[in-house]
């Protein structure tokens, strides 16, 4: 009989053993981690799925092959079509537009850019710049630039370091300029240059409610060039040495320029005159750059030879979202002008840093002038945001004798 | 004879009865631990799945892909065998861990091939000169592809330094990763090939000319003497295909290998240590590469390396920012605190001090601090890190000796010897900061023995010196694999086995709890008694605070199951399982397989489909077509909630449509094609919308009309509206978010809301309530009589809310329901929202009974009704207090009958209780009210308002409601 002769209790539990095992056998049971991770296996090959790059990722793609990074720390953009804000006069709206960028045309021979901005306040600008980045990586720049700006709310306060705020026009300025701007590296940051073009400008009454326009309030003899205006051949020279990190988002190193340049009236023979724009720009970092001191002192100056002026829409001035922050745009007009800024800027978070700045400055008929004496003080904070460390973005806000401003703008300050 | 004939049998049986009981639930199988994952499954039709770094960083830094951590506990990670360790594989083989490499192969790393040869020219196929990986790729004279990446400009040796010591790492640490030669050569090596394309400045592609190469390389740093310097990576032998890279998190979706979410893989999480040491702080997907690879004769997806150019002080195609590793790319608080200080606020890092060595970047190791490093960017496996990950991860750093480091970092060929030295010197020294945090925040126990009787172990802490040794006291337990529990032997607390575990037999196990002095750090390690000594087969570590999630499936179940479905919905969900039974081998019941879907998996089956069966079609005659329903002849998957999808890959159907399916949509009045899908929908082209507003079905068919992923929009997607109403968001889909569930029924009426039980809808903090105060709830349990039977006469109030609440929250019984009439079930509707005439008696009763199963689930099981529940009192003075035994559990108060007769399910109107509450002359004595608050665990759940008369001598519940704040 052997080993079949069991007593009934252990059949049972052998007869049941083998059905619980036959049952279990029907349930696929893992009895192994391997046949666990198996059938886990076989469970996601009943459900797969293809995989495709989704289409939000291709749009990505498409913005990011195409300079995006590269034109954040230009300044110029990404290639192909750009939404754009900022880039006019201030003081006449929050300006958009578009534009498109070519930075590779004829073998990257030649670079384009195009751009049409506008305001709700019925500013408009077209410009159009070539480049020859070829020549750049040789050590020279060549560029010639065109552009077409309509500002109907300029605004203008009379002349002079003691000119009234209650004096407040607006007038409209009208111009377009045609220049070719050439320099080349004579050493490391040091560039030598020229320049040479057409301006021509034409202003009207201005359209910002509530004031009068300019020409209701002075007289061509008080602002020079308000009845009139000429056109001009202009040309110059440049000096410039700069050897910022980034031009757009400076932290360290220094910017020293003399810019002159003539301007020939071709029309009235009363406004041929020299503008002088010079500045010293110092940036002294320290903490591995996230706290800088930057600094900067600047003059703009004017010259005009007996029996010619200065036009008025041409003069120095200070007050607006770049210099004397704390003062309304263009508050202050005048043949030369003088500006000592210094700014602390340090480090918020990746795309942005703060900055606390002070600034002084004054108009004057001479550079002889310029001095402390009824200078005006203004001092406030800002914050930039910035991408691949170049500023895109400004908020500032700036407080002075004559009230407190907010500013938002879509520029560097310097 | 007869004895061991017995003996014999008693073997067999236990043995046939232990293999035949459900080994499922066991804890260790008889092959564990395994060292190597089983062999992979062939991959079929794998596609390429492009990923964007941009994108990436923007979704992990202003979203949260992937499951992360539940906020009760923590997910360990799931790709590890049952030592912590994990397998070879697919994604990680240990290396220098496991057995040291050689200095020649760590010198050498991945790339056992060749570098370029040099017998012809290199034939330059693609430039990409403006993209955010500018490089060049190459194809040799075996016709082997390179790609070339270079330095930034001004940093000559940067990038490519740190790519070449980046790569030996990670391929002495396990990682799989690309080769990575380092080269120099000339203009003269390269040629443009005749079918070579440039990438333009806006991504079109054109011929390829030698003078793109010259501007290419016009940008690219040189030295003078060797010429032009450049990484070329290229894909391992046996590498046939590149698919793109692998995300952080879910899974490839054709890959049937890879089974473990990518958020919970430990070798994944582990790069959090890891990239803190190497300082990989921007941390992308896109340094990633999935490979299709072949390796005796079977295909499979290999998961790689490529991109080591952002490690050490290198920011991949720039120097690292000083803040990378300490500060995340934005954080308010941070920014906050950066503001206040003015600037004077200074952290550390912001006055490290770094080398003045161009080719080093922003490396060191002094400030360095890997309790506080932070990567840029939080990818979620990264996020999901926990002690025991870090661990695993210092384990394998661990096996880098500085004379390792020394001849790894030789890899990178600095020109100047002051490079190479700040990079080994700070390497050894964060690689000793990192061992030295994570090390240490588990029990670094490893190499667990038996020796004459004694558990042994070494400590990996006091081997490297971290501190001296310290004692353990150990507790020993009999464990029964099967149920997974443990039988304490008594007096067994020290490192000697107890005997009883040294007699045992072959087969036993046993677990030594290991305790410090710290509370909360443990460490349970299993043994299994062999016949020749102990093995471990299991080890697990804890530490302070450590608690696991409850898993979803053992919480509560929502509460449908696939008998809820029609009799339609059950036939497609029948027809989806037996094709999954088909593939699989598998023979799972369709309730079984509906049960195991998710609960917005089932939200969507049953939305989808509801829509889809109230959806009359309808020629330009009238004529009947069907319904939308009547379109779809199967299921191919039902796509719920999964974290890290983009919205139109998740709430979904994806369906097969009866042949001539897309001609009816044609020519029906309800639908109209819509547009081509282009974005969104990959692999649908053709998008059918219904007419009408929101919210609408949308089919998206395939090319061949056969297919379609089917969703409901309930939100517009018309511009601009689509932009900010979440249209382009998962919610879209999702019929339980916002009000859809409410634009669900006003189009197509009858949806049940199942998945909101009570608690759903209750807020869990109370805060202040505006018409309630809360009491105090006593901390005894109050005494509770026996439980009475069904239908016995209560005379008071009280106990026949006790009893109800007894029954349902303590005793978890139906008797509950039975103290609800039926006017009370008109709640249950208002409840739901859905339309009364849906609902019969019987089905609300259904339905309220399956709610109070779900809310007893949810507050789990409570040994008193003190547990579940305490008292809310209302602040009204025209409802009176009543004094009552249970006033801890519950308030019982006098409610007026104007009140009442406002409060009932049908009519119920909040102004008219207000106003009822206000008047003068109330009466009482036929209403009263149980008023009380859920309890949770520790937190505090919703409160519930019962309505209670008599009715027929009985206390009856003739109204409910949830009290919201």
């Amino acid at each position: 009989m052997g080993s079949f002769l069991v007593a009934w209790p252990q059949r049972v539990l052998i007869i049941g053993a083998f059905l619980l095992f036959h049952v279990t056998q029907l349930n696929a049971q893992a009895t192994t981690r391997e046949e666990e991770i198996r059938q886990q296996r076989t469970d996601k090959r009943a459900r797969l799925w293809p995989e495709r790059t989704s289409g939000i990722v291709a749009q990505f793609d498409k913005y990011t092959e195409r300079g995006l990074l590269e034109g954040a720390q230009s300044g110029k953009g990404n290639n192909g079509f750009q939404f754009l804000l900022g880039g006019m006069r201030s003081g006449n709206g929050t300006s958009f537009g578009v534009g498109y960028r070519r930075s590779d045309l004829w073998g990257e021979r030649l670079g384009f850019r195009t751009t049409a901005r506008g305001t709700f306040y019925e500013a408009y600008m077209f410009d159009a710049d070539f480049n020859f980045p070829r020549l750049s990586t040789r050590g020279v720049d060549l560029r010639i630039y065109a552009k077409y700006e309509n500002s109907p709310q300029m605004d203008y306060y009379g002349p002079g370091q003691d000119s009234d705020k209650e004096n407040r026009t607006s007038y409209r300025l009208e111009d377009f300029g045609l220049d070719v701007k050439g320099r080349f590296r004579v050493w490391k940051g040091l560039w030598l240059g020229g320049t040479g073009g057409v301006y021509a400008p034409n202003t009207g009454p201005g359209q910002r409610s509530g004031f009068p326009s300019t020409e209701e309030t002075f007289t061509d003899r008080q602002t020079p060039g308000l009845d009139a205006q000429p056109d001009f051949l202009r040309a110059g020279f440049t000096v410039q040495y700069d050897y910022r990190d980034l031009p757009t988002g400076p932290r360290e190193g220094g910017n020293y320029y003399v810019h002159f340049t003539r301007y020939w009236d071709q029309d009235l023979g009363q406004h041929t005159f020299n503008y002088w724009d010079a500045a010293v720009e110092q940036y002294f970092p320290y903490w591995n750059k996230t706290h800088v001191v930057a600094v900067r002192l600047a003059l703009m100056a004017t010259q005009a030879e007996k029996g010619q002026t200065i036009p008025f829409y041409l003069e120095p001035t200070l007050g607006g979202n770049e210099h004397l922050r704390g003062f309304a745009r263009y508050r202050f007009h005048d043949q030369s002008a003088l500006l000592l800024a210094v700014e602390h800027r340090w480090h918020l978070f990746a795309g942005g840093h703060a900055a606390v700045f002070a600034e002084v400055g004054k108009v004057a008929p001479k550079t002889t002038q310029l001095n402390l004496a009824r200078a005006r003080y203004t001092g406030g904070i800002g914050f930039r945001f910035t991408l691949r460390d170049a500023v895109f973005m400004r908020i500032d806000n700036a407080v002075s004798d004559e009230g407190y401003r907010f500013m938002w703008t879509f520029s560097n300050v310097w | 004879m007869r004895l061991k004939k017995h003996r014999w049998i008693k073997l067999l049986s236990m043995t046939a009865l232990l293999w035949a009981l459900p080994m499922r639930s066991q804890k260790f199988y008889p092959d564990d631990p395994l060292i190597q994952e089983p062999a992979p499954f062939p991959v079929e039709g794998a596609n390429f799945r492009g990923l964007n770094p941009l994108y990436e960083m923007a979704t992990h830094q202003f979203g949260k892909q992937g499951e992360r951590h539940p906020a009760n506990g923590v997910i360990p990670a799931l790709s590890t065998n049952t030592l912590g360790e994990v397998m070879d594989g697919p994604w990680f083989v240990n290396r220098h861990g496991r057995q040291r490499l050689s200095a020649e192969e760590l010198l050498q790393g991945s790339s056992q091939g060749q570098p370029p040869s040099r017998q012809e020219k290199w034939h330059v196929l693609t430039v990409r000169k403006y993209g955010i990986r500018p490089g060049l790729l190459i194809r040799d004279a075996t016709n082997k592809l390179h790609l070339l990446r270079f330095d930034p400009p001004g940093r000559l040796e940067m990038s490519t330094g740190a790519s070449m010591i980046g790569s030996r790492i990670f391929h002495a640490l396990g990682y799989w990763v690309a080769e990575h030669h380092l080269v120099y050569f000339d203009r003269t090596q390269l040629v443009a090939d005749p079918e070579g394309e440039d990438i333009d400045a806006v991504g079109g592609v054109a011929r390829l000319k030698e003078e793109d190469i010259d501007l290419f390389l016009e940008k690219v740093p040189r030295d003078p003497a060797r010429g032009f310097r450049a990484v070329a990576i290229s894909s391992p032998q046996g590498v046939q295909k590149l698919l793109g890279p692998y995300k952080f998190d879910g899974t490839r979706t054709d890959d049937p290998n890879d089974i473990v979410v990518h958020e919970h893989r430990r070798d994944l999480r582990g790069l959090y240590a890891i990239s803190a040491w190497l300082a990989n702080n921007g941390i992308n997907a896109v340094q990633t590469m999935d490979t299709l690879v072949e390796e005796k004769g079977v295909q499979f997806i290999r998961h790689a390396w490529t991109d080591f150019s952002g490690l050490l002080g290198s920011g991949f195609e720039q120097v690292k920012n000083p803040r990378d590793g300490y500060e995340p790319l934005f954080d308010a608080g941070t920014t906050l605190k950066n503001l206040v200080g003015m600037g004077f606020r200074a952290p550390d890092w912001q006055k490290a001090e770094y080398p003045d060595i161009r080719s080093v970047g922003l490396f060191e190791s002094k400030v360095f601090d890997p309790s506080t490093w932070l990567p840029t960017v939080e990818v979620a496996a990264l996020a999901n890190h926990l002690p025991d990950d870090d661990y695993w991860a210092a384990k394998q750093i661990l096996a880098f000796t500085d004379e390792d480091l020394r001849i790894v970092v030789k890899a990178a060929q600095y020109t100047d010897p002051r490079a190479e030295e700040w990079v080994t010197q700070s390497l050894i020294e964060r690689r000793d900061k990192v061992l030295h945090y994570y090390l240490d925040r588990v029990l670094p126990l490893e190499n667990f023995r038996i020796e004459d009787g004694v558990l042994r172990f070494d400590d990996l802490a006091v081997q490297k010196g971290f501190r001296s040794p310290q004692n353990y006291s150990v507790q020993w337990s009999g464990f029964r694999n099967l149920q997974k529990d443990y039988v304490p032997l008594q007096e067994a607390n020290s490192l000697q086995v107890p005997q009883l575990a040294m007699s045992s037999e072959p087969g036993s196990d046993y677990a030594a709890r290991i305790s410090s002095l710290v509370p909360g750090k443990t460490l349970t390690v299993y043994l299994r008694k062999g016949e020749t000594g102990f093995k471990s087969v299991g080890i697990e570590r804890d530490w302070p605070g450590k608690v696991l999630a409850k898993h979803e499936v053992s919480g509560a179940k929502p509460p449908r199951a696939y008998k809820d479905l029609t009799t339609r919905q059950q036939g497609l969900f029948a027809s989806y399982i037996a094709d999954y039974n088909a593939k699989t081998g598998f023979a799972v019941t369709p309730e079984a397989g509906y049960d195991a879907l998710s609960t917005s998996e089932r939200t969507t089956f049953d939305a989808i489909t509801h829509a889809l069966s109230r959806s009359q079609l309808t020629d330009a005659a009238g004529k009947s077509l069907g319904t939308a329903l009547d379109l779809v002849v199967g299921i191919e998957r039902v796509a719920g909630q999964y974290y890290g999808r983009q919205g139109d890959e998740q709430f979904r159907v994806y369906s097969q449509l009866k042949p001539g399916a897309r001609q009816i949509l044609e020519q029906s009045r309800e639908f109209k094609f819509s547009e081509e899908n282009i974005v969104y929908h990959v692999g649908y082209p053709y998008s059918y919308r219904q007419e009408g507003k929101v919210p609408n079905i949308q089919f998206s068919i395939s090319e061949d009309g056969l297919r379609a992923d089917i969703d409901v929009d309930y939100r517009s997607s018309k511009l601009p509206t689509a932009m900010w109403n979440g249209h382009l968001t998962s919610a879209n889909s999702d019929v339980r978010a916002g009000d859809n569930y409410k634009l669900h029924n006003g189009r197509w009426a009858g949806l049940v809301n199942w998945w909101s039980s009570i608690l759903g809808k209750m807020p869990t903090e109370s805060g202040s309530q505006a018409e309630l105060l809360p009491s105090d709830a006593p901390k005894p349990a109050t005494p509770l009589p026996p439980n009475r039977p069904p239908g016995a006469q209560i005379a008071e109030v009280w106990d026949a809310t006790q009893e109800l609440l007894t029954d349902w929250l303590v005793r978890r019984n139906d008797e509950a329901s039975g103290f609800v009439s039926d006017q009370a079930l008109a709640c249950t509707k208002l409840e739901d929202g859905a339309d009364p005439k849906t609902l019969t008696s019987a089905q609300a009763r259904e339905r309220l009974r399956q709610v109070m199963r779900a809310v007893s689930n949810e507050i789990g099981k409570a040994a008193s009704l003190t547990q579940a529940i305490e008292a809310v009192t209302p602040w009204r003075t025209a409802f009176r207090v009543v004094k009552q035994p249970f006033e801890g559990e519950f308030s019982i108060v006098e409610a007026p009958d104007s009140f009442a007769e406002h409060f009932r399910c049908e009519g119920r109107s909040r102004e008219a209780q207000v106003r009822a509450l206000s008047e003068g002359n109330l009466r009482y004595g036929t209403y009263y009210g149980a008023v009380f608050r859920f309890r949770r665990g520790t937190s505090r759940g919703g409160v519930l308002a019962l309505l209670w008369t008599k009715q027929g001598g009985a206390w009856r519940v003739i109204a409910w409601e949830v009290i919201a704040p």
